[in-house]
């Protein structure tokens, strides 16, 4: 491809996290006037790959080539400047302005005497508003009191107001409704048009075939293809996004599976869940798949009574119990471990032993006093037992490495023997080794005859250590692989929402 | 390089170091204070050696340290209430206006105490239900309450209590200490003790370090709240009524400025006011070194507006140098 042709040239990209390298010799051409899209598993390295082109991460190597000229992006501002606007899949608006001054920010019209100009303002957003269709959003409205997906495509016009001739749009429809993704296509056709170069993040595959002339695959942080989108097909985009060659060994499929503990009954959550029924067996570790977003952590929400179902049943044991809050879920003998620690999770100004207390008090207690010398040596016991390394345990917890930390909260449930663990991103942020640890004392749980909800969206780990794996798709149950029928590329079709017959190959 | 320079640093000067870190405990530094100014004192006021003086600084504390005590629980919860001086003059005035209708003293003192109970459920809803801050609740109640006791008592000083009423604080004692002293001990003891061994108060700490963690490791957060904010109120009634037997009139101004005095010198004895911190030693030590200022520029015949300022700086500086430790630590 010759280089006129390119507006953008990524060219070995390399950018490094203590302990992971998020991109490794990563290379992106970007063709003048063209859709393209980038995709890839959770955690390929796209989000950092654009953090990276918008200046909000520096690259510990490679080139930016733009326009033919190598350049350096020294931050947000400066990436703007240089003519690339990004619209991030977390929204960036500021609630309690207008719409008009969401879409200007600092670059607000002034008059003479260097006054804000909102008449001129509001008469250009206006004018901005209705060229893209957006006739029933009144421009001095309050960004609050829009929807998420109109929040969603004001930040967009944003980018398009800044006259940038490469936008990048990091899954900007999973908060869209169908109608508000239609609009999203039509101004991104629009803005084609008129020459601005688009590259397109996207979970939702029919959409780049709907939209996208280009399509990058990336994994692990690495290039691995680029296709013309009218040459190739969906099957082969997922082929492409997994084909691993690593995979590990959990100890998926080595427990004794029998009776049911826990059962769902169509269970719904505002709009996030729909319909979600399943059942969890004593001895099961049962594998929750999705994307972000797919409602994953909700389904484990609304059973530990965080959320409030909408609708649905549960049953413990084939008796039905309601679930009120997290109390009420102890009560009942389930666990809950969230995939934020450090906020939701530990007492960070607190002591390991301490921590190991929090979800204990009751069982510590003896006619209402805290029985300390008991809880003490139920510390000690498990930090033995655990491997938990820490010298003293009236260490504080925060200075722990995370997967210390994660054993400690594990200990905290696992010393009320729950009958029931759900456990979101077990090893997120967490070394190698003590990955291996930390699944080797789940499969322990389950082999003792506790039945383990895991969530997990590193791949090899779900694989390894799921004796059966529900897929969710955008708040529904898309499919159900059993042991014998886990695949990587399954487990990609079922959660990007391709129906698959589980007798044959997928492609 | 620096980690065995500073190994072998730390072992050189361990004498200084020990010394630091006696200093980070807040209930030394404020004990050290109180000795200091209580040895100052003696040297130089003969009358604050006496029986009656011990009684007098004691009077002084017991009000503040009644409310204080379960106030500090809450506080290492999270939960701050503002709304405790107002509760004191609603409570004291209900007791007070029964006590005139004619009703037995025991009815008045009981309804008193319901009145406060009452207040402290109020915060709690307002707290847990409705999600208001606890910081902007207790104001919302605290100008409330100062209103309506104000109204029912149509702005004049209750008295001509019956004499019985007025005996409970002024006759009363057991072996000679005076009943707001038997009282604040015994509700500091027991607060004490509640924080410290009682597995559903001991909660707090979890709660008041991260509630969201506490919440999710199946902690009834929403039983703690209710509980402690009725706890305060019903201490907080405790005071008034014990006030207004004491003075044997509940004047309009009854409780006013308490709130804002109890909350200084629970930051003073180390608590925080993001929760997690704090101990009862600590409220009542910082309590008992305000007592102390009072009562050394009262016997010097020193302007008494001079002790807010003195609270006022002490406050800021003990949670200054709190910050300055924590930066440090870190």
């Amino acid at each position: 491809m010759d280089n006129e042709d390119n507006v953008l040239q990524l060219i070995d990209i390399v950018k490094e996290f203590p302990g992971v390298k998020a991109l490794d010799h990563m290379k992106f051409d970007l063709r003048r006037g063209s859709i393209h899209a980038l995709i890839g598993e959770n955690g390929a390295g796209k989000s950092t790959l654009m953090k990276v082109l918008s200046g909000i991460y520096m690259p510990d190597g490679g080139k930016i080539i733009l326009n033919g000229n190598e350049v350096k992006i020294s931050g947000p501002m400066d990436a703007e400047k240089k003519g690339i606007s990004i619209v991030h899949q977390e929204l960036s608006v500021f609630n309690t302005s207008t719409v008009s001054e969401n879409i200007f920010t600092t670059n607000a019209p002034k008059t003479k005497l260097g006054f804000i100009d909102y008449k001129t303002m509001h008469s250009e957003v206006r004018k901005l508003l209705d060229t893209y269709g957006f006739e029933d959003v009144d421009e001095k409205r309050t960004m609050r009191n829009l929807s998420v997906g109109r929040q969603q495509i004001v930040e967009i016009l944003r980018a398009v107001k800044q006259k940038a001739q490469v936008l990048i749009l990091d899954e900007p429809t999973s908060a869209l409704t169908e109608k508000e993704t239609e609009i999203l296509m039509k101004i991104m056709r629009t803005l084609n048009g008129e020459g601005v170069s688009i590259i397109y993040i996207s979970h939702r595959l029919e959409e780049i075939f709907q939209i996208c002339d280009t399509v990058t695959i990336m994994r692990d942080g690495q290039y691995i293809k680029t296709l013309n989108v009218a040459d190739t097909c969906k099957n082969e985009l997922v082929k492409y996004m997994v084909g691993r060659d690593v995979v590990y060994q959990y100890g998926a499929g080595t427990s004794e599976i029998d009776g049911e503990l826990l059962r769902v009954e169509h269970l719904s959550y505002k709009n996030v869940l729909k319909d979600v029924s399943f059942s969890l067996h004593r001895g099961e570790v049962l594998g929750l798949a999705g994307l972000e977003g797919a409602g994953r952590t909700e389904v484990v929400e609304c059973i530990f009574g965080v959320h409030k179902p909408t609708h649905g049943k549960l049953f413990l044991k084939g008796h039905e119990i309601t679930i009120h809050s997290p109390a009420d879920a102890r009560r009942h003998g389930i666990a809950y471990m969230t995939k934020d620690r450090k906020n939701k999770g530990l007492f960070l100004r607190m002591s390991v032993a301490d921590n190991m207390l929090a979800a204990n008090v009751d069982r510590f207690t003896q006619h209402g006093f805290m029985q300390f010398r008991a809880a003490r040596s139920n510390a000690l016991d498990y930090r033995e037992k655990f491997q938990i390394k820490t010298p003293d345990i009236d260490k504080k917890v925060s200075q722990l490495s995370g997967g210390n930390q994660q054993k400690v909260l594990l200990s905290m449930w696992i010393s009320r023997e729950p009958q029931i663990l759900m456990i979101d991103e077990p090893t997120r942020g967490i070394d190698v080794g003590t990955k291996e640890s930390i699944h080797n004392l789940i499969r322990d749980f389950a082999k003792r005859g506790m039945g383990v909800i895991m969530i997990s969206s590193d791949m090899p780990e779900l694989m390894g250590a799921s004796d059966r794996i529900l897929a969710l798709y955008e708040g529904r149950i898309s499919g159900q692989l059993k042991l014998e029928e886990i695949t990587d590329e399954r487990i990609m079709a079922l959660t990007s929402g391709i129906q698959i017959d589980t007798k044959e190959s997928v492609s | 390089m620096s980690k065995d320079t500073l190994e072998s640093a730390r072992q050189k000067h361990g004498i200084q170091t020990v010394v630091r870190r006696i200093f980070e405990i807040r209930e030394i530094v404020i004990l050290l204070l109180v000795l200091l100014l209580g040895v100052f004192m003696a040297f130089r006021s003969p009358q604050f050696l006496t029986q009656a003086n011990a009684k007098t600084i004691g009077n002084y504390m017991a009000n503040d340290m009644i409310i204080g005590a379960f106030l500090t629980i809450s506080l290492i919860a999270g939960n701050t209430d503002f709304s405790v001086g107002s509760n004191m003059g609603c409570s004291g005035f209900v007791c007070g206006l029964l006590l005139n209708a004619g009703y037995s003293i025991p009815v008045c003192i009981l309804c008193g105490l319901l009145v406060g109970i009452a207040i402290g459920a109020l915060n709690a809803f307002i707290v847990v239900n409705l999600k208001v801050l606890p910081m902007i609740a207790t104001m919302g109640t605290w100008m409330a309450f100062k209103g309506a006791g104000l109204m029912i008592i149509n702005s004049q000083t209750l008295s001509n209590f019956p004499v019985a009423f007025k005996n409970i604080v002024q006759e009363w004692n057991l072996f000679g200490v005076s009943t707001l002293i038997v009282v604040m001990l015994v509700v500091s003891v027991i607060a004490m003790i509640l924080l410290k061994y009682v597995s559903f108060f001991h909660q707090a700490y979890f709660i008041g370090s991260n509630p969201e963690s506490a919440r999710l490791s199946g902690i009834n957060v929403t039983r703690f709240v209710y509980s402690l904010y009725m706890i305060i109120g019903g201490c907080s009634a405790l005071a008034g009524i014990l006030a207004t037997s004491r003075y044997g009139s509940a004047p309009a101004s009854l409780g006013q400025g308490v709130e804002f005095r109890v909350i200084s010198a629970l930051l003073i004895g180390g608590v925080s006011l993001n929760g997690g911190e704090g101990s009862i030693l600590g409220t009542f030590l910082g309590i008992l070194l305000m007592a102390l200022i009072s009562n050394a520029l009262t016997l010097f015949g020193i302007d008494t507006n001079l002790q807010n300022v003195l609270i006022g700086s002490i406050m800021v500086i003990s949670v200054a140098i709190d910050e300055a430790n924590r930066r440090r630590q870190k």
